[in-house]
């Protein structure tokens, strides 16, 4: 019999936007990997937080934030404030200026969009790293934060190449850095004023992608790394690493997240079972990335089903206000309503030695087969 | 008959009521004598509104009220025209949308739409029909979408960005200097 201390599991939520990845390590401990609550502002709407608490987690071996999007950090500071986090792990670069630069972008630029949500996506992102200063100002040498990157060793602490359980990054890479850093040096005037607005997708590069390894068990959690990013993965890591049991699909089913071969590595050893995180309102995952994903994949899985269905536009009985809501459709080519999603999970649970024993989909969570597929 | 109630007879296209004329003549004015108050009532209903009819099923029943439903069933008849009217003169069908363009892919604007109601809806849009009115990702807009009869008139408008001043941009600076103090991130390792 697998008890707790010979299985790893991998927890992927997400309701339709964004995602969480929790990791319940073989030793008992919890480490998260992104957040992706609904609100930054109340912490009862965070289902990654209702999970830990529900299953008695008391503190954070780890938490990684792979990349300045809010999809992916939006309530992170509710981990902070409510658990002990021991290390950690942001994406690499932005050192010194850099670092606040970014923070002044995201406030600058959610202050010019000038809407609520965006407002208090860009202070959360200065919260989460408030939250970490405040500790180390009051004494508390923890979290240490340390930086993610190819081949970076990240876990255990010291990093113990014989350990059972390790984690190691993959992402990014130092080109991704390079020109991530440059775009946002040229979004802001030589006195230091925000001259203009960096591409949304461009806080893609930097996203970090790990490698989780138990034993013969290899799980990698993708991020949203996009082609570039996983062309820079596969030249500096190699392609051997990349065969995995489990992939949790960067950049939410996008056909920007993979490049070629790509998956036929994810599958050398194997097919992988995969997981998609919806992004509704980008119409994620797409009908082209899971006809790519599909042929390398065991099995897909989506953390929010309902995310990719059509018309799930509220009934309106004034057929005046119905024809409106048609042509909007028709020009639109799909419409959800994207409130109507619930935060919805993916459980897989491994042994060490590349069996999976138990999959596991708590509704809006489900298999995507073929024919359900948007 | 009050003033009041007269001037609503002739408001309505009623005849002047028999209490308005001289005795010899009274009696003489509707076609509705001879016919019981239960009939008066159902066609007083097909004519008109349901909780109208109710509200005044009362005073119909009332004794010696004939003259009175006739009035009634030419009030009725006056609000199912009216109600017409308003409806033939209404200004057109339209809602609107507070829009924000998410990210722009491959060629594809991928928005939201908030509706008056709170809903939020989500897709693709034309990329070309944003870019035409000045309106690029992460720019809100308003969406406006009419019924013109034969067709749905799309009406799109940039809600240009706040400019941001160089003194609030100072004061966003000291706000982060003083949240992150302690934080340095050459540090990380």
């Amino acid at each position: 019999m697998t008890t707790e201390a010979t299985r790893l599991e991998v927890h992927v939520l997400g309701a339709g936007k964004g995602e969480s990845v929790i990791l319940r390590l073989p030793n008992g401990g919890w480490g998260v990997v992104d957040c992706c609550a609904s609100s930054s502002n109340d912490s009862q709407k965070n289902s990654t937080l209702r999970f830990l608490r529900e299953h008695g987690a008391t503190e954070l071996e780890f938490l990684c934030l792979t990349h300045p999007h809010d999809d992916h950090y939006r309530g992170m500071s509710h981990l902070l404030d409510a658990f002990p986090v021991r290390y950690f792990w942001r994406f690499n670069g932005l050192s010194g200026q850099h670092f606040f630069s970014l923070i002044n972008y995201l406030r600058d630029e959610s202050d010019a969009i000038d809407q609520s949500d965006e407002i208090e996506s860009g202070k959360e992102f200065e919260r989460i790293f408030a939250l970490i200063a405040g500790k180390k100002k009051g004494g508390d040498s923890l979290p240490r934060v340390k930086r993610s990157g190819p081949a970076i060793q990240l876990y255990p602490v010291p990093y113990d190449e014989t350990a059972s359980f390790r984690i190691i990054g993959l992402a990014p890479c130092g080109n991704q850095v390079e020109q991530y850093e440059q775009s946002l040096a040229r979004c802001f005037n030589p006195d230091g004023t925000f001259r203009g607005k960096l591409p949304y997708s461009y806080h893609n590069l930097v996203s970090v992608a790990l490698l989780v390894v138990f034993g013969e068990t290899r799980v990698i959690l993708g991020g949203d790394v996009e082609r570039g990013g996983w062309i820079d993965v596969i030249n500096e890591m190699g392609t051997a690493a990349l065969a995995a049991h489990a992939v949790k699909v960067s950049h939410h089913g996008s056909p920007t997240g993979y490049c070629d071969d790509l998956w036929a590595y994810f599958s050398a050893k194997g097919k992988p079972l995969a997981v998609v995180t919806a992004y509704a309102s980008q119409d994620l995952p797409r009908k082209a990335a899971l006809d790519h994903i599909r042929p390398h994949a065991r099995e897909i899985l989506t953390t929010c089903l309902t995310a990719l269905k059509e018309d799930q536009l509220p009934a309106w009985t004034d057929p005046k206000m119905a024809r409106l809501r048609l042509a909007l459709k028709q020009k639109m080519g799909s419409l959800i309503h994207e409130i109507s999603h619930q935060c919805g999970r993916c459980t897989l649970v491994f042994d060490d030695r590349g069996q999976c024993l138990e999959v596991r989909t708590i509704p809006p969570a489900d298999r995507l087969s073929e024919g359900r597929q948007p | 008959m009050s003033q009041i109630d007269a001037r609503s007879h002739r408001h309505f296209g009623l005849q002047e009521s028999d209490e308005d004329r001289p005795r010899s003549r009274r009696g003489m004015s509707y076609q509705l004598a001879g016919r019981g108050t239960k009939s008066l009532h159902r066609e007083s209903r097909d004519l008109g509104d349901k909780d109208f009819v109710q509200m005044n099923w009362g005073r119909v029943q009332q004794n010696g009220s004939r003259l009175y439903t006739g009035y009634f069933i030419a009030l009725c008849k006056s609000e199912r025209k009216s109600r017409t009217k308003i409806s033939t003169t209404s200004k057109p069908t339209y809602e609107q949308f507070q829009g924000f363009v998410e990210r722009i892919e491959e060629g594809v604007a991928y928005i939201t739409l908030m509706s008056s109601r709170g809903e939020r809806l989500c897709g693709p849009y034309p990329v070309d029909e944003l870019v035409a009115k000045g309106i690029g990702e992460r720019d809100r807009f308003w969406l406006r979408l009419t019924d013109a009869g034969d067709s749905v008139r799309f009406d799109i408008q940039l809600i240009p960005r706040k400019t941001v001043s160089a003194e609030r941009q100072r004061q966003i600076r000291q706000e982060i200097e003083q949240s992150l103090d302690g934080y340095t991130p050459d540090d990380d390792y």
